[in-house]
């Protein structure tokens, strides 16, 4: 491909090196900011990348889906949200040790003060190795 | 602008260029569709990136990639994906029209089995409809269902 370096390692002159899978495998492989449907009335993407659907199943309750699968189902996200004057937003379990999270969809409540709450906007980012 | 030759390329190079070059487009359509009985219509939204992908053309896999993906997934002893390569080697797909991108999105993105059996019960477990046939407001969100007015055809006569 047109504009590729092939490289191990990334030295600077002064400050050392960095192995470039360090790069490859921490860069985040998906990210989105969506609209929470608490003002809009209803739930939208604003920006994403490597996703190809949010559904809003039920009040602060959404299922984001990628378009590049994740390799399985461990791997991580990390999220912020606004609902009020605070507010965030977590990934919902089906059990106390099972987060509801397959190769290529995540599942979020949104919450403010210990209950869920519709969100105003919220935005989440996936870490780990891809399909 | 032409889509470059992406068969063997992977997927996430793939978004990669569309980012960069393809303008996002946000879409009217939703679909409203029902997992169980017992709980409210829920309501899926198309990625406006992605939606972009699938009118340009040359950048999604069939989607029966992502059927056999979800196969290897269901087996008891998954740990990992081995078939990955399946996004990334297969040939990507023509441009679709809007309303067949959603018909693609529905297949990649609802279970099967509500989109196999759609019409077959009481009334449609799922409906696609503009943004502005939904409630305006979020008021007894988790009470909404497909209405009962869509019963099928079939079913009523």
């Amino acid at each position: 491909m047109a504009g590729t370096i092939a490289a191990d390692t990334l030295t600077h002159s002064t400050a050392g090196s960095l192995a470039t899978n360090f790069v490859v495998e921490g860069s985040a492989k998906g990210f989105v900011y969506f609209n929470g449907g608490r003002v809009s009335g209803s739930v939208s993407i604003y920006e994403s990348f490597n996703k190809s659907s949010i559904a809003d199943n039920a009040t602060a309750d959404y299922t984001v889906t990628a378009t590049s699968n994740m390799s399985g189902t461990q791997y991580v996200v990390t999220s912020s949200a606004n609902c009020n004057t605070g507010g965030y937003v977590g990934l919902r379990n089906e059990s106390a040790a099972t987060a509801t999270m397959t190769a290529s969809t995540e599942r979020y409540y949104g919450g403010y003060g210990g209950g869920f709450q519709e969100l105003n906007f919220g935005m989440t980012a996936t870490f780990g190795e891809l399909a | 602008m032409d889509t470059p030759d992406f068969k063997g390329t992977r997927m996430i190079d793939r978004l990669c260029w569309a980012k960069k070059n393809l303008e996002p487009v946000q879409t009217d359509y939703r679909v409203v569709f029902e997992d169980s009985v017992d709980e409210c219509c829920r309501i899926l939204i198309a990625d406006p990136n992605w939606l972009s992908c699938a009118l340009q053309g040359g950048i999604l896999p069939p989607v029966w990639v992502y059927h056999e993906l979800a196969k290897d997934e269901a087996q008891p002893d998954f740990k990992k994906h081995t078939r990955g390569y399946l996004l990334h080697e297969t040939q990507p797909i023509e441009a679709l029209d809007e309303k067949s991108a959603i018909e693609y999105l529905i297949m990649k993105d609802l279970p099967q089995s509500i989109w196999r059996t759609w019409n077959e019960g009481n009334k449609p477990k799922m409906v696609i409809c503009r943004k502005d046939q939904l409630p305006a407001t979020r008021e007894w969100r988790n009470a909404w269902k497909i209405s009962d007015d869509l019963i099928n055809k079939e079913q009523a006569a």
